[in-house]
């Protein structure tokens, strides 16, 4: 009677593309890190550059302890621009080691 | 007029400007210590980091039991910024509601937003209490706030009115029943 094995773990082989990045492998999306300061505190998050800003911004929060609706935030530039939650940061022109500032709107006033 | 406990209120001041030296690397191109002469906190506002477009002053004597009231001057610290000019970079001027208000009542302009004195008596019931203690309560909250509701790219030359007195020290609140200029702002 036939003893299933259980399946070895491949060894390393640097001919195996998975394994070796120098051969032709399809390299994953590139990855960026970005500052966000959330009123006065600063988070570092590692974030895919070509997925809407939103989900950054959902991430950073996260990582900040804020808890609520992250819609209701919004990135800044250092110069006051406000970024399109549907547009990335590639398409932002924001690069590796920006500084980005959220915060949620000045609320009613006026 | 001062409501605490003036060694309160220098405890407490103390305790934000130290808030502030600690995180103002964080606003570099986005703000920067001007000077710092109690109950008053003098803050550049900048578009980029090698230019200051004006100067916030925030009057902290109540600080944090109140929030600081704030009125913007020029850079050296002379005159009332004309208030047409900073009306006019107020950002998003499509808007309908300002942030940045002047009155017919007074000659400052005040900001017109959560975390200012002069928002929440004129609108008393959405309560300091309410971020007070909280990140947007925080005074570096406060000050990028401000800097918020101005549209610094423009980095427009803002030129004081002649003849105006300097801001120092803060105004006092304005009435309630202080009625905004411009005719397109709420209230």
């Amino acid at each position: 009677m036939a003893v299933d094995q259980p399946k070895r773990a491949d060894s390393y082989n640097p001919q195996n593309p998975a394994h070796n990045p120098n051969t032709g492998a399809p390299p994953g999306p590139a990855r960026v890190e970005v500052t966000f300061v959330v009123q006065g505190d600063d988070v570092r998050v590692d974030v895919d550059p070509s997925r809407p800003t939103r989900e950054d911004v959902e991430q950073a929060l996260k990582k900040a302890g804020v808890k609520g609706d992250a819609g209701e935030w919004k990135a800044r530039t250092v110069d006051g621009r406000v970024l399109d939650g549907g547009k990335s940061l590639d398409e932002e022109g924001i690069g590796s080691n920006a500084k980005l500032y959220l915060n949620r709107g000045p609320g009613r006033g006026g | 007029m001062p409501i605490l406990d003036p060694l309160v209120a220098r405890a407490k001041f103390a305790k934000a400007v130290k808030e502030v030296r600690a995180k103002r690397h964080l606003y570099s191109g986005m703000w920067r210590l001007r000077r710092v002469a109690y109950p008053n906190l003098l803050i550049d506002i900048m578009s980029g980091p090698e230019r200051p477009l004006f100067t916030l002053v925030l009057g902290m004597e109540n600080w944090d039991l109140l929030p600081p009231t704030a009125t913007l001057v020029d850079l050296g610290i002379r005159s009332m910024l004309p208030q047409g000019s900073v009306l006019g970079v107020v950002e998003n001027p499509n808007v309908p509601v300002s942030h940045l208000v002047s009155s017919r009542n007074v000659p400052w302009m005040w900001f017109c937003s959560p975390g200012f004195y002069e928002y929440h008596l004129y609108y008393p019931q959405d309560r300091w209490e309410l971020i007070r203690g909280t990140r947007r309560g925080r005074i570096t909250g406060i000050i990028e706030a401000a800097c918020n509701l101005i549209d610094r790219r423009k980095a427009a030359d803002i030129h004081p009115t002649p003849g105006a007195k300097a801001a120092a020290p803060p105004p006092p609140p304005p009435p309630r029943s202080m009625s905004h200029t411009g005719g397109q702002r709420g209230g």
